[in-house]
C-alpha cells in the first residue's frame, strides 16, 4: 500500500477565567472495539473540546493551567485520542510547529511543547495464536525553528515485540518515527484504540513570560506503508 | 461557608485470593477491610491502625515508627505467612515487593490526578511480642514517565520460626485546598467522581520447605465529593470497571465471519457496596453467601447495550462499522457493516451466569424493568466487613466478556478497519 493518511489536529488556545465544574456520570462505561477485513492501514486523530476550564481535558485551555506546567508531574492535559490499525508494515510520523500568537501579531512568543501520546498496543508474537498487549507511550518535542517544517524528536516507541521482528523505533534523526519493519501484508492486525494524547509545555520559563493571547500550532500525525 | 470535600476510599482484592492452601504464604483476612478516609477541612485525620486477623484495629505505637503520628494514612493490605498453623512451622520470608504508580486518577478523566504514597511497615510476631521493625516510604510519579515505583524489601538472613505481618499503608500526602489539593508546591485540581489506582504485591517465602510466592493485584478505588456525606449512613454505591484486552484492539472480521467463535476481549467488574451498622456481631462471623442484594441495599440493573443512554434503545444493536461510513450519507449494508454480540460470563463464582447482549437492550425509566433483554446479575457474591466500627456488605461481580458475530462465510465485506462500541450501564430504580 502506498497511500498516506494524514490527519490534521489543531491546537487553539485562549487565556480565559471561567470556573465551571462539570458533573459526571459514572454509571454508564463506554468501551469500544477494533477489527480489521483485509488490507488495512489506518490512522486516526479525535481532538477532545473543553467542557469547562476546570475539567482539564480537551481544547483550548489556558496556558496557565496547572496541568500543562512544565514540572506537573504526569503526562499533561489530555486534548485528543487516536487509534491505529495495520497489518502491514508501516511508519508514523509527526510534526509539531510551535505554538504562536495568532491574536498579537507583533508578539514573538513562541511556546514550545511536548506532546504524549500513549498506547495499549496489541500485536502478535511469532508463533502465538492470541495477540499480546504493550502499553507504553512515546513522547515528542515541538521544534524551534520558524518555517514550520520541523522534524520532532521522538523517544519512547514501540518496543520491537511487533511480530518479533527487529523495529527502528528511535527516530531522533528520521522523519518517520517507525514503528513495525520487515513484515508483508498479514491477517493478523497490530492495533492500538483510544490511546491517549498528551500536551504539556517545554519549560516554565516560556509560560511564564508568554504574551496575552490567543495560541494556535497545526499538528500532522501521517502513517505510511514502509518502502 | 467552606466547602467540605470528601474522599472515600475502598478497596478490594480478587476473592478467588482466599482459595489458597492454608498454610501457604496468604493476605490476611484483615485485607477485606475497607477504607476511609476525610478529606474535610478541620476534621480528625485518620490514622493508621494496625490491623489483626480477627479484623480488629489496634492503635500503633506511632512513635516507633518514625516519631510522628501518621496522619492520612491507612492500611490497604496485610501480608501474613504461616498463617493457620498454631505452632510456628519453619517460614522463611525471602522477599517482598510493591509495585504502585502513586497516583489516583480520575476515571472520566485521566488528566485528573491525586497523590499518593505507600508506606510500608513489618512486623516480627514471635511468642506474641509484636516488633514494627521496618518503615520505608517511597513516593511516586516521574516527569513523562509512567511510573512503576516499587518497594523491595529482601531478607537474606531469612529469619525463620517468626510470624510476619505487613502492613502497606496508603498516605495521602498534602494539603488540600478548594477542588484540588496541593503537594510538593504542585496544585493538583480534582473533579468529582471515582478514581482509581492499583497496588501489585508480590512475595516469596519458604514453608515447610517449599518455596511459595503470592501475587496479589489490589484496585483502588476512590471517590472525591464536595459536599459533606455522613460515611456511615451512606448506602448503596456501585463501582464498575471494565478492561479491554488486546483482542479487542486488532480483531479479524474475516476470521470472525467464517467461524462465528467467541473472542475473549475483556473483563467486567463490579461492587455495591452497602454501609449498616455495628449492631451484626464480629467480623469472624462475616458471610459469604450469594444472594441478590436486598431492597434496603439499593436496587440496582447492570446491562449492556449499544445505546449511550440506558432508557432508550437502539434499534441498530451492537454493530461493525467501516471507517469511511458517513451516518445520514450512507446506509448500512452487508459491505459496510457487520452487528456482533457480546457475551457476558461469570468468573470466579460457581454460580455462573451466562448472558448474550445484541446491543437493542434497555430500561424502562419509570420502573426500572428491563424493556428489552437481560440484567447482568441476580445472584452476587456477598460479603460483609468491618469499618469505622460500623459493618458494610458488598455484592459484588466478575465477568469476562466475549465478541462474535452470526457466521456467513460467503460475505465479503469492504476491506479496512472497523469499529464498535459497547456501553455499560448502571442504573439505579
Amino acid at each position: 500500500m502506498t497511500d498516506m493518511k494524514r490527519v490534521l489536529m489543531i491546537l487553539l488556545i485562549f487565556i480565559f477565567t471561567s470556573s465551571i465544574f462539570a458533573a459526571s456520570n459514572v454509571q454508564t462505561k463506554r468501551v469500544a472495539v477494533q477489527a480489521g477485513v483485509g488490507e488495512v492501514l489506518y490512522v486516526s486523530i479525535v481532538p477532545i473540546a473543553a467542557q469547562s476550564s476546570s475539567f482539564v481535558v480537551g481544547m483550548p485551555f489556558s496556558v496557565d493551567d496547572s496541568v500543562v506546567k512544565y514540572d506537573y508531574p504526569r503526562t499533561g492535559r489530555q486534548i485528543a485520542s487516536w487509534s491505529l490499525l495495520s497489518n502491514s508494515d508501516f511508519e508514523v510520523a509527526v510534526h509539531a510547529p510551535v505554538l504562536k500568537n495568532i491574536t498579537n501579531a507583533s508578539s514573538s512568543t513562541e511556546l514550545p511543547y511536548y506532546l504524549c501520546f500513549t498506547y495499549e498496543l496489541s500485536y502478535y508474537k511469532q508463533g502465538d495464536l492470541i495477540p499480546s498487549i504493550e502499553s507504553s507511550a512515546f513522547v515528542i518535542r515541538s521544534e524551534n525553528n520558524n518555517d514550520g517544517e520541523s522534524i520532532p524528536s521522538a523517544y519512547g516507541s514501540f518496543s520491537d515485540k511487533v511480530y518479533n521482528s527487529t523495529v527502528t523505533s528511535n527516530a531522533t534523526d528520521s522523519e518517520y518515527l517507525s514503528l513495525i519493519s520487515d513484515v508483508s501484508y498479514s491477517n493478523r492486525y497490530v492495533g492500538t484504540l483510544d490511546g491517549g494524547i498528551y500536551f504539556k509545555f517545554a519549560s516554565n520559563a516560556d509560560t511564564d513570560n508568554a504574551d496575552v493571547g490567543e495560541y494556535e500550532a497545526t499538528v500532522e500525525i501521517m502513517v505510511r506503508s514502509k518502502a | 461557608m467552606k466547602k467540605r470535600l470528601l474522599l472515600l476510599l475502598f478497596s478490594i482484592i480478587s476473592l478467588s485470593v482466599f482459595a489458597v492452601d492454608e498454610f501457604a504464604l496468604v493476605p490476611a483476612k484483615g485485607m477485606m477491610k475497607t477504607h476511609y478516609i476525610n478529606f474535610a477541612y478541620g476534621s480528625d485525620r485518620t490514622k493508621y491502625k494496625a490491623l489483626y486477623a480477627s479484623g480488629n484495629e489496634n492503635d500503633v505505637n506511632h512513635d516507633a515508627l518514625g516519631g510522628s503520628n501518621l496522619v492520612d494514612e491507612l492500611a490497604v493490605a496485610l501480608l501474613q505467612i504461616n498463617r493457620g498453623k498454631q505452632s510456628f512451622d519453619d517460614a522463611e520470608l525471602v522477599s517482598v515487593s510493591v509495585t504502585y504508580d502513586g497516583f489516583f486518577v480520575s476515571d472520566e478523566n485521566p488528566s485528573i490526578v491525586r497523590p499518593y504514597d505507600i508506606v510500608y511497615v513489618e512486623k516480627v510476631v514471635a511468642g506474641g511480642a509484636k516488633d514494627y521493625v521496618n518503615r520505608i516510604v517511597e513516593t511516586g510519579g516521574d516527569f513523562f514517565t509512567f511510573p512503576s515505583d516499587s518497594i523491595v524489601k529482601e531478607y537474606p538472613n531469612r529469619p525463620a520460626n517468626n510470624w510476619y505481618w505487613i502492613d502497606f499503608v496508603l498516605q495521602l500526602p498534602g494539603e488540600n485546598q478548594d477542588r484540588g489539593v496541593l503537594v510538593d508546591n504542585t496544585y493538583y485540581p480534582l473533579i468529582e467522581g471515582r478514581y482509581s489506582s492499583e497496588i501489585q504485591i508480590v512475595a516469596e517465602a519458604i514453608i515447610n520447605g517449599s518455596t511459595q510466592t503470592l501475587n496479589i493485584t489490589i484496585p483502588l478505588m476512590a471517590e472525591y465529593t464536595s459536599s459533606p456525606v455522613v460515611f456511615a449512613n451512606r448506602n448503596s454505591q456501585v463501582s464498575m470497571n471494565v478492561n479491554m484486552n488486546a483482542n479487542s484492539r486488532n480483531l479479524n472480521l474475516t476470521n470472525m465471519l467464517q467461524t462465528g467463535n467467541l473472542e475473549d476481549i475483556g473483563n467486567l467488574s463490579f461492587m455495591i457496596r452497602y454501609a449498616s451498622n455495628s449492631s451484626e456481631g464480629t467480623l469472624a462471623s462475616a458471610s459469604t453467601d450469594y444472594e441478590h442484594p436486598s431492597s434496603t441495599e439499593g436496587n440496582y440493573k447492570i446491562f449492556l447495550s449499544s445505546s449511550s443512554y440506558p432508557f432508550e434503545p437502539n434499534s441498530d444493536g451492537f454493530m461493525f462499522v467501516h471507517e469511511d461510513f458517513v451516518p445520514g450519507e450512507h446506509s448500512y449494508t452487508n459491505l459496510n457493516s457487520v452487528n456482533f454480540y457480546i457475551t457476558v460470563e461469570e468468573t470466579g463464582d460457581s454460580k455462573s451466569q451466562k448472558v448474550t447482549y445484541d446491543g437493542k437492550e434497555y430500561c424502562d425509566v419509570t420502573t426500572g424493568d428491563m424493556s428489552y433483554g437481560t440484567e447482568l446479575y441476580s445472584n452476587c457474591h456477598k460479603f460483609k466487613v468491618l469499618e469505622e466500627g460500623n459493618f458494610t456488605h458488598y455484592h459484588t461481580f466478575e465477568g469476562k466478556l466475549s465478541i462474535n458475530v452470526a457466521p456467513d462465510p460467503s460475505t465479503q465485506m469492504m476491506a479496512g478497519r472497523y469499529h464498535g462500541e459497547i456501553y455499560v450501564h448502571v442504573i439505579e430504580y
